[in-house]
C-alpha cells in the first residue's frame, strides 16, 4: 500500500529496561543507525509496516529522566516536544516498576499519547511480582501492553493498541502527579501566563512548561527566551514563584517535584503491584562475589582474559576441536581466499601497472583487513556480550576508585573497552561512547586516551608480529599488550588532568542493572552491526589508502636499463649451460628494492630514517605507519606490500597464514626487540583519520583533534625509543 | 470537623502549628496573618489588602493571597463564597456546605440531599437552636481522579484536605513506636491539613506535624465508609499536640558515606551544594523519606552500591556525603 498513512512512534525508556531489544524486535534487521541533528547522540530509526499503515520508529536515548542532566535526556526531550511523534512507546522495566514509572510519568506530562510497554514481563514474575495490567492502565491512564523483547512476545498487540491509537485518536489526557497546593498554585498562576502566550503554548505544553521553570530548567528557561513573545514578564514570575517555594519549604521546587513524582509512581506501584517473594535474587548473590571486595579485581582480570583466550580460540585456534583436524579456521579461510585464490585468478593477467595495482594494492590491502573479520566478529560478539549481560556496570563499579586516581571516572571504562579495552574494539565508537560522561573535562580526558587502547585495527598489526616473533606465546603477548595499553593509557590520562585539562571530576551515580542471559540476536545484531562498520571502512577508505600508497611506491618508475643489461648478461651466460637461476632472482629481487626506494613513499621513508632508526624502524615500517594514520588496518598491507614488492617472498608455507609473517621471520635484520618497539609504536600513536575526525566532531574543535595527533605520536616515539634502546643496553636485541 | 471547643487563640495555634513544622514563617505573612487574626468578620483580598494599608504594612496583593492560602491550608483560615465574592473567615467558625470538592482536580459538585437537610434541622430543633445559614462541603476524590491515583500510598502522598485510614506503619522498631505514640495506630482515621513539605494531620482532633520522612512510612488507604448513621453529638475538644519538633536535629544526622555495607537507612534529605549531582540523584529515586540498604563497598571502599526503590545505584563516596541519612 503505498498511499498508506504513515505515522512516527518514539520509543522512550530507562538504559537497561530492554528498550533495544524492544526496537529490535519491532523493526527486525530493517533499521539504520545515524546521529541526532546538531549533537552526537546515535538516532536509530526503522520502520514496520501493519495492515493499515506505516510506522517509523525512533529509539530515543535510554534516560532516567527528562531533566536537562545529560545530553540523551536533552535530545529525548527535545525530540518529543520539536518533532512531535504521533506516539510515543515507553518502555517500561516490569521488574524495576516504580523507578521507571518515574520517566512515565514525565512522558505523560508532556502530553503526548503514550503506550505502556511493560517490558519484561518474564522476569518480573520470577521474582514474584505481580502486575495488574488492568489497574496499572487505568492508574495511569494510558494503554498498558506486555512484551517480552527477547521472545517476540506482545509485538502484535502492541502495534495493535498503536495502530487503534492512530485510527480513532482519543483527546490525550495529560496526566500528571499533583504536586501538593503550594506548588500546585505556583505551577496554575505560571501555566496561566504560559496560556496566554498562544504560539509558545501550541509548541510546549504550558503546565510542562511550568513545571520545568520551576525546576531552574536552563533548557527550559532557553526555550522561554528564545520563543515566548515575553521572555522576561515569564522569567520574572517563574523566579519569584520558585523562591517563594524555596523559602518557605527550605528545598529547591525541583526537589518537590522530584519526591511527588516518586510518591505518585510509589501509589501506582502499590495499588497495580503485589510483591509475593522477598527472597535474595540471583543477581544480588553473583554480586556478593563478582563485586566481592577482594575478588572482584580478580573477577574482571578474570573475566577479560578469558575473553582473549576465547576470541582467538574460537576464530582462529581450531586445533583444540579434535574431529576439524586438518579444517581451515575462520581467519584461514579469508586469508587463503586474499593470499592465495584471488592471486590465482589474477595470475592469468598480463604483467603491468594495471595487475600490479589490483595485487599488490587492492587484493593485499583489502585482503589484509579482511582476513581479520572472523576475528573481529568473535570479539565483538564477546563485547556484546559483556554488555548485555549487566557486567560492563560491574567492571565500572569495581574499578572506579582506580580509574578515578588517573582522573577517570567508572564511566570512562565503556569507551575503553568499546575502543579495545577488552580485546578487538575501535576507538570511533569508544570516542562516541564517551556521551554518557557528564563532565567535559572527563569526557575530554576518556576520549583522548581511548585511542591507546588495542582496537581492533591494529590486532593485525599486533598478530603479525606475534605469530613471527612470540608465535609460542600467543595469549599471553595479546594479554601483556592489553595490559600495556591500558598503563599507557590511564598515565596519559593522569598527566593530561594533571597539566592540561584541569579540574573537578563528574558526579558518579550509576545503576548496576540486574544480570540477565543476553539475548542471541542482540548481541548479533550488534557484532553484525559493528563488523559491518569495520567491513565498510575497509571497503571505502582503506581502498583508497591502499590504491594511493600502491601509487606512492610505484611510482616514480625507475630507470630499469641497468638491471635489463646485468640480465641479459646472464641469459648469455645460461645460453653457455651456467645455471643462473638464482642470480636472476637476485637481480629481481635488487631491482625491486630500489624501485621501492625510487619511489616517492621510499623516499619518504629514507628521509625520516635517521629519526625512526632511534626506534629501529627502518623506511619500510615508516611508510607503513604513514599509511596507517588513514587507518591502522593499512599498516599490515602496507607492511605486506613494502615486503613482497622488496623481497622476494619465500615458497608458502602450508599451515602459515600471512606470507609477510614468514617473510618478517626469514628477514635477518628483525627480532623481537624490534618488533616490540614496532607494537609500542602503533599502540601509542596518532590515531587513525576516522578517529582523528570524530574526536575532531565530538569535543567539538579541531585543536584537540591536531593535540591528540601530536600528542600521541610524541608519546609512542619517547616510548618505542626507550623500548628498543633499553633492549639494545640489556642485549635482547641480538 | 472542628467543632466549636475551647482551643487556645487561633494566633497561638499558627506559632505552634509552624514551629511544629519547623518552618519559617516570612515577615510578611505574619503581618498578614495579625491582620486577618484581629478581624472577625468574613474578609475579602481587598479588605485584608486595604487593612495591611492602613496599618502601615502594604503589601502586594499577590502575596496576601499566597499567605491567606497558607492559613487554610493550615485550617487556620477557611475560604467562603458569598454573595459571589470569596471571604475569608476563621476556621473556628462553624460552617455547613453542600457541595462535593475534588481535592485533586478541584472540582465541585453540588448537591442537595433532603435526608441530610431533615437532619439538620432535627439537630437544631434538639439543641433549641435556629438555623440561619448551613454550609456542608464534602472535600474528597472524585471518581474520575479516583481512577488515576493509588488508593493505597504513603501518607507524604496524599494531599491536603483528604481524609484517609492508616493502614500500616513501615519501617523500624523504634520510629514504628514514636508514630504510634504519637497515635497513628493502624485503623485511625487522619484528615491531611497541609500535605507539602511536612504533613500536617487532623489526628482525632488534634494537629499533628509529621516530617516527611515519618509520613513516608505511614502506608494509608481509603476511610471505611460508616454504615451505621451516627446521631451528631456535640463535637469532641480538641487536643493539641506540642513538642514533635522532628525537624531541628538536621546537624546531627550522618551522611552515606558513614554508612556500613548492611545498614538499612532512611533517606533524609540531599544536601544543596553538589551541584548537578542532586538532580541526578533525585532522577535516580534518592528521595526524603525513602528507605536505602547500603549492599555493598567496592574492593577499594569506594564507590559505594545501595538499593533504593528496588534498583541498585553505585555511588561515590563523595556524593554519598551529600545524602544525610538517619
Amino acid at each position: 500500500m503505498p498511499d498508506s498513512p504513515c505515522y512516527t512512534v518514539a520509543v522512550a525508556g530507562n538504559p537497561n529496561a530492554g528498550k533495544t531489544t524492544l526496537f529490535n524486535m519491532l523493526t527486525g534487521s530493517n533499521q539504520t543507525v545515524g546521529n541526532y541533528p546538531g549533537v552526537t547522540v546515535e538516532k536509530k530509526t526503522g520502520s514496520v509496516r501493519t495492515d493499515h499503515c506505516r510506522l517509523d520508529i525512533v529509539d530515543l536515548p535510554g534516560t532516567y529522566s527528562l531533566t536537562a542532566y545529560s545530553q540523551e535526556e536533552v535530545v529525548a526531550r527535545n525530540f518529543i516536544i520539536d518533532d512531535h511523534p504521533d506516539a510515543v512507546v515507553n518502555v517500561v522495566d516490569a521488574s524495576n516498576l516504580e523507578r521507571n514509572l518515574y520517566l512515565t510519568l514525565q512522558l505523560a506530562e508532556m502530553g503526548v499519547p503514550l503506550v505502556v510497554a511493560l517490558n519484561m514481563h518474564d522476569i518480573a514474575k520470577q521474582r514474584g511480582i505481580d502486575i495488574d495490567v488492568r489497574a496499572l492502565s487505568q492508574l495511569l491512564g494510558v494503554p498498558v501492553v506486555i512484551t517480552v523483547g527477547h521472545r517476540n512476545q506482545g509485538r502484535r498487540e502492541l502495534l495493535d493498541v498503536l495502530e487503534r491509537l492512530f485510527t480513532n485518536p482519543a483527546p490525550v489526557r495529560a496526566l500528571s502527579p499533583v504536586y501538593g497546593p503550594e506548588l500546585e498554585s505556583s505551577i496554575q498562576e505560571l501555566a496561566s501566563l504560559l496560556q496566554t502566550d498562544t504560539s509558545l503554548a501550541e509548541k510546549i505544553p504550558p503546565r510542562w512548561l511550568a513545571v520545568k521553570l520551576l525546576e531552574r530548567d536552563d533548557r527550559a528557561r532557553n526555550r522561554v527566551l528564545n520563543q515566548a513573545a515575553a521572555p522576561t514578564e515569564i522569567l520574572a514570575l517563574a523566579e519569584r514563584l520558585t523562591n517563594q517555594i524555596e523559602r518557605r519549604h527550605g528545598e529547591e521546587p525541583a526537589v518537590l517535584v522530584a519526591e511527588h513524582r516518586y510518591g505518585h509512581a510509589a501509589g501506582v506501584v502499590r495499588d497495580g503491584v503485589t510483591f509475593h517473594d522477598h527472597g535474595r535474587s540471583l543477581t544480588d548473590a553473583i554480586d556478593t562475589i563478582v563485586c566481592h571486595r577482594g575478588l572482584g579485581f580478580v573477577f574482571v582480570a578474570l573475566v577479560v582474559f578469558v575473553t582473549f583466550k576465547l576470541t582467538f580460540l574460537l576464530a582462529d585456534g581450531w586445533s583444540w576441536v579434535p574431529w576439524i583436524d586438518g579444517w581451515r579456521t575462520p581467519v584461514g579461510v579469508c586469508a587463503w581466499v586474499f593470499d592465495e585464490w584471488l592471486p590465482m585468478l589474477l595470475a592469468g593477467m598480463g604483467d603491468g601497472p594495471l595487475k600490479s595495482m589490483l595485487l599488490d594494492g587492492v587484493v593485499a590491502g583489502v585482503g589484509g583487513v579482511m582476513g581479520f573479520v572472523p576475528l573481529i566478529f568473535v570479539m565483538f560478539l564477546m563485547l556484546g556480550v559483556i554488555e548485555d549481560s549487566g557486567y560492563v556496570a560491574r567492571i565500572a563499579f569495581v574499578l572506579d576508585r582506580v580509574l578515578r586516581a588517573f582522573g577517570l571516572q567508572g564511566k570512562s571504562i565503556l569507551a575503553m573497552i568499546v575502543s579495545g579495552g577488552i580485546a578487538g574494539g575501535c576507538a570511533v565508537p569508544g570516542v562516541l561512547a564517551t556521551r554518557t560522561l557528564r563532565e567535559e573535562k572527563d569526557r575530554l580526558i576518556t576520549m583522548l586516551v581511548v585511542p591507546f587502547m588495542n582496537c581492533g585495527a591494529k590486532m593485525p598489526v599486533f598478530a603479525v608480529l606475534i605469530a613471527a616473533f612470540f608465535s609460542r606465546y600467543k595469549g599471553e603477548m595479546l594479554w601483556l599488550l592489553a595490559l600495556l595499553s591500558w598503563v599507557f593509557a590511564l598515565f596519559a590520562a593522569l598527566i593530561l588532568r594533571r597539566f592540561v585539562i584541569r579540574g573537578e571530576q563528574t558526579p558518579f551515580v550509576m545503576e548496576l542493572p540486574p544480570y540477565h542471559l543476553p539475548t542471541v540476536r542482540n548481541v548479533l545484531l550488534i557484532s553484525l552491526e559493528r563488523s559491518w562498520m569495520y567491513l565498510k571502512k575497509a571497503g571505502t577508505v582503506i581502498l583508497a589508502v591502499s590504491v594511493v600508497l600502491w601509487a606512492l611506491l610505484f611510482f616514480p618508475r625507475q630507470d630499469t636499463s641497468a638491471f635489463d643489461s646485468r640480465r641479459a648478461e646472464l641469459s648469455e651466460q645460461a645460453t653457455a649451460g651456467t645455471d643462473v637461476t638464482t642470480a636472476l632472482a637476485t637481480i629481481d629481487h635488487e631491482e625491486r628494492r630500489s624501485q621501492i626506494e625510487y619511489s616517492f613513499a621510499g623516499r619518504f621513508g629514507r628521509g625520516l630514517e635517521p629519526v625512526s632508526e632511534w626506534a629501529g624502524m627502518t623506511w619500510r615500517e615508516n611508510i607503513s605507519l604513514l599509511g596507517g594514520f588513514a587507518a591502522k588496518e593499512v599498516i599490515v598491507s602496507t607492511m605486506g606490500m613494502a615486503y613482497s614488492l622488496g623481497e622476494v617472498s619465500a615458497e608458502e608455507e602450508v599451515g602459515d597464514d600471512m606470507p609477510l609473517v614468514t617473510a618478517l621471520r626469514a628477514d635477518p635484520t628483525w627480532n623481537s626487540l624490534r618488533a616490540f618497539a614496532l607494537i609500542v609504536f602503533v599502540m601509542l600513536y596518532a590515531p587513525c583519520l576516522v578517529t582523528v575526525a570524530a574526536i575532531w566532531r565530538e569535543s567539538g574543535s579541531w585543536r584537540w583533534a591536531a593535540f591528540s595527533v601530536v600528542y600521541s605520536t610524541a608519546i609512542a616515539f619517547f616510548m618505542s625509543v626507550v623500548v628498543y634502546r633499553v633492549g639494545l643496553l640489556a642485549g635482547l636485541g641480538a | 470537623m472542628f467543632g466549636a471547643g475551647r482551643p487556645p487563640s487561633l494566633n497561638e495555634q499558627l506559632t505552634l502549628v509552624m514551629k511544629d513544622l519547623g518552618q519559617e514563617l516570612l515577615p510578611e505573612d505574619e503581618q498578614v496573618a495579625a491582620a486577618f487574626l484581629d478581624t472577625e468578620e468574613h474578609v475579602s483580598l481587598d479588605d485584608l489588602v486595604r487593612i495591611l494599608n492602613e496599618r502601615g504594612t502594604p503589601l502586594d496583593a499577590s502575596l496576601v493571597a499566597r499567605t491567606m492560602r497558607l492559613l487554610c491550608d493550615l485550617g487556620i483560615a477557611q475560604q467562603v463564597r458569598l454573595r459571589g465574592a470569596s471571604f475569608f473567615e476563621h476556621l473556628h467558625l462553624d460552617y455547613h456546605h453542600d457541595h462535593l470538592v475534588c481535592v485533586r482536580c478541584g472540582r465541585i459538585i453540588e448537591f442537595v440531599d433532603t435526608a441530610i437537610e431533615r437532619k439538620q434541622r432535627r439537630v437544631c430543633q434538639r439543641y433549641g437552636f435556629t438555623p440561619l445559614m448551613h454550609r456542608l462541603e464534602i472535600r474528597g476524590v472524585c471518581a474520575e481522579c479516583a481512577a488515576t491515583v493509588p488508593a493505597t500510598r504513603p501518607l507524604c502522598a496524599c494531599l491536603a484536605g483528604e481524609t484517609v485510614q492508616v493502614l500500616e506503619v513501615l519501617g523500624g522498631q523504634s520510629i514504628r513506636q514514636r508514630l504510634m505514640e504519637l497515635g497513628l495506630t493502624r485503623g485511625t482515621e487522619v484528615t491531611v491539613l497541609r500535605a507539602d513539605g511536612p504533613v500536617t494531620l487532623d489526628l482525632r482532633g488534634s494537629r499533628l506535624a509529621l516530617g516527611r520522612n515519618e509520613a513516608a512510612k505511614v502506608q494509608v488507604g481509603p476511610t471505611t465508609p460508616e454504615t451505621d448513621e451516627e446521631d451528631g453529638g456535640p463535637d469532641e475538644c480538641r487536643h493539641h499536640h506540642h513538642g514533635h519538633h522532628h525537624h531541628h536535629h538536621h546537624h546531627d544526622h550522618r551522611t552515606l558515606d558513614d554508612a556500613e555495607p548492611g545498614e538499612r537507612v532512611c533517606i533524609v534529605r540531599v544536601l544543596p551544594g553538589g551541584g548537578p549531582i542532586r538532580q541526578r540523584l533525585l532522577d535516580m529515586g534518592v528521595t526524603r523519606g525513602t528507605e536505602l540498604l547500603v549492599e555493598r563497598k567496592a574492593p577499594l571502599g569506594d564507590p559505594v552500591e545501595v538499593a533504593v526503590k528496588g534498583c541498585h545505584l553505585a555511588i561515590r563516596k563523595s556524593e554519598a556525603a551529600y545524602i544525610e541519612i538517619e
